[in-house]
């Protein structure tokens, strides 16, 4: 996992409680970066686990909430400090549709050893689509977070039915998605 | 809440720490990338300059502008190429400079002393030689002022053998490697591979016009000797038929003396008879008057002379005819002697005068200084007799004969030429061949123009003709000198 999202997830908490907890998710989970971590660096994805699990138990919200709540910060929190363009996407199902084949490819040319996950948006039509993910991480909570901090950043509404999830045996995680542009 | 962000503050350190670290890797490895991009740069401008070289070479080898200029042209891309001051070509014939010239020097140049060359006479290619090892004043001092130090001899080899030598002066502040010189040499091989192609192409079109040339020799002679082969059947024929026809056109010519005799003393008798006739009151009289009345007997007698004297000039013709197939057969009957031609023509002139002097008149132009001829001169003369004859019948009005006679080398040449009608082709093809005449029926008998063909031929001599229609035709005979 990229440093960026260590950051991402310490800003986070610094947004939602203070630097006293974030001192203390990193100390309980005795992660092996003892929480230093530099954005172009690629951490073990074991730390993200343990500091989110952590993280939902010192704030008493279950680890799917937290997660969602995260997938949204991260979403605005890439637009501002990642170092992939992503302005020129007008709204959340160009982005999706572009995600692995232009941002993902420029993450990799940035750090070629960085694991990112596979995203394949499928429009129905102009509003509805269908989502594959699929990461060794299965992180799709944290997808679906990122879903809806996209449709926020974009002035849109989402509904998301998470029709197959890999947590519950499947494969890859399929949403069924609606964007609603919300009046300006 | 100070500590919580002391302890924060020491994780940012070693988090700036770690960042510096990673932005010092990704510095070398930029720098290094970009290293090894100038290098392929520089490489890629050296194959380049190297590819542009050997194209102009290989372009000029394709021009194919002659030797001086691609020599020049070569010693010119080869100085530029190298980055040399000045340069020399010389061109070298059996170990000797013949021709040389500079590039890019105002000054006389000394010639290298030869031994400078000795090494690229061998089995050396291109080879450096330092200007101070070669010992020459004068060459040192130019060297010096435009800052040579050494000079690269470039060797051109046609078929082995060095033809030209370029030499490339260079400034001491020039350094390459060797494989530089390589591509020079390399080029030097196109420029040599492009003089032995011409070399060969020069050789294939000399063959090829020998060839063309035998080829016409041979179809020539092939044409000669079914010429000599027809004349040889038709001499077989002639022998044959000559002697066939010979024995009985002798006793029919005999017997026709004696069958005149006896039809003047039945023609006389006749007469008497006549007279008798005419008194006699005899039955028997009677009706031999009544046959003199229906057929006219003194009619009769007077067509039976003119019968016999178309009968005797037919004979006579036969027999002459006759005799021409004998001559053709025989050929070697009498002696054959040393004779003069433009004595031999004068003399047939005489004999065809009188048919040549009202439609023809006669151009004659004499080598007087021809050797003699060894042979016949009655049967040349009968040549020469056939061609004057033939030449007068052709004209249709009046017309020139040209005669000529000279020598060339062991040959003498009789041409004879005439301004009638000419010939056309088919015509031509079949001159010589036996019985063919365009004359009328009784006219000619087409024997003539073989059997002059035939006597040239065995005076060891050729005969041709030239003719074009409405021009004229020539007969060239040439013959050989007497021993």
């Amino acid at each position: 996992m990229q440093g960026i999202i260590f950051n991402a997830l310490e800003e986070f908490v610094l947004e939602n409680a203070d630097m006293a907890t974030w001192n203390a998710v990193i100390d309980k989970s005795q992660v092996a970066s003892k929480g230093v971590y530099t954005s172009g660096v690629n951490y073990d994805d074991s730390e993200i686990v343990s500091l989110a699990t952590q993280l939902c138990s010192e704030l008493s919200i279950p680890l799917e909430d937290g997660l969602k709540l995260f997938g949204e910060f991260l979403f605005s929190f890439l637009m501002n400090n990642g170092p992939i363009e992503l302005g020129q996407y007008d709204n959340a199902q160009t982005l999706l549709e572009n995600l692995d084949s232009v941002v993902h490819r420029d993450v990799k040319r940035l750090h070629p050893d960085a694991y990112t996950p596979f995203f394949s948006y499928e429009p129905v039509d102009k509003e509805t689509g269908k989502l594959t993910y699929f990461s060794r991480r299965k992180l799709c909570m944290v997808a679906e977070g990122l879903l809806k901090g996209a449709a926020k950043h974009y002035g849109q509404s989402v509904s998301l039915n998470h029709s197959k999830c890999m947590h519950q045996g499947a494969d890859k995680c399929c949403w069924d998605i609606k964007f609603e542009q919300l009046n300006p | 809440m100070s500590d919580a962000y002391q302890v924060a503050y020491e994780r940012e350190k070693q988090a700036r720490l770690a960042a510096e670290k990673l932005l010092d890797e990704k510095t070398r490895e930029v720098q290094s990338s970009i290293d090894m991009i100038q290098h392929q740069f520089n490489d890629l401008m050296r194959q380049k300059k190297e590819s542009d070289y050997l194209l102009a070479v290989a372009r000029l080898t394709q021009l194919n502008e002659g030797l001086s200029k691609s020599v020049q042209q070569y010693t010119q891309e080869s100085m530029l190429f190298l980055g040399a001051k000045f340069s020399r070509y010389s061109f070298i014939n059996e170990g000797k400079i013949k021709i040389s010239s500079t590039i890019g020097l105002d000054e006389f140049l000394p010639a290298l002393k030869i031994q400078a060359y000795k090494k690229i006479y061998g089995h050396h290619d291109r080879t450096t030689v330092c200007i101070k090892d070669l010992n020459q004043i004068e060459l040192e001092r130019i060297c010096e002022k435009n800052d040579v130090d050494r000079v690269v001899l470039l060797p051109i080899k046609s078929f082995g053998k060095v033809t030209t030598v370029c030499e490339i002066y260079l400034p001491k502040t020039i350094d390459f490697k060797s494989e530089v010189l390589d591509q020079c040499q390399v080029a030097g091989y196109q420029i040599g591979g492009m003089l032995e192609r011409n070399a060969n192409n020069k050789k294939l079109e000399d063959s090829f016009s020998e060839i063309t040339s035998s080829h016409d020799r041979l179809k020539q002679a092939q044409a000669q000797l079914v010429q000599s082969e027809k004349m040889a059947s038709l001499g077989q024929l002639s022998a044959g038929v000559a002697h066939e026809i010979n024995n009985p056109i002798g006793f029919v010519m005999s017997n026709f003396g004696t069958l005149r005799e006896y039809i003047d003393v039945m023609s006389e008798y006749f007469t008497l008879s006549g007279q008798l006739l005419a008194v006699s009151d005899d039955d028997i009289a009677k009706k031999m008057q009544a046959i003199d009345d229906e057929q006219d007997i003194k009619f009769i007698f007077n067509d039976i002379h003119n019968i016999m004297d178309d009968c005797d000039d037919g004979l006579r013709r036969v027999k002459e005819i006759v005799a021409n197939l004998k001559s053709f057969a025989r050929g070697d009957e009498e002696e054959a002697e040393d004779f003069d031609l433009n004595t031999c023509i004068e003399n047939t002139i005489k004999v065809v005068w009188n048919e040549l002097k009202y439609k023809v008149t006669l151009h004659k132009e004499f080598d007087e200084t021809l050797p003699l001829i060894h042979g016949h001169e009655g049967q040349i003369g009968q040549v020469i007799m056939n061609m004057l004859v033939n030449a007068a019948q052709a004209m249709e009005q009046e017309g020139e004969i040209y005669i000529n006679t000279q020598k060339q080398d062991a040959i003498i040449r009789l041409t004879i030429r005439d301004t009638a009608k000419g010939m056309p082709e088919s015509v031509i093809e079949k001159i010589f061949d036996p019985f063919f005449t365009t004359k009328g029926v009784n006219e000619g008998t087409g024997l003539g123009l073989s059997i002059s063909y035939g006597i040239i031929e065995k005076h060891g001599g050729t005969i041709k003709v030239e003719s074009e229609e409405g021009v004229g035709t020539s007969f060239i005979i040439e013959l050989p000198c007497g021993k």
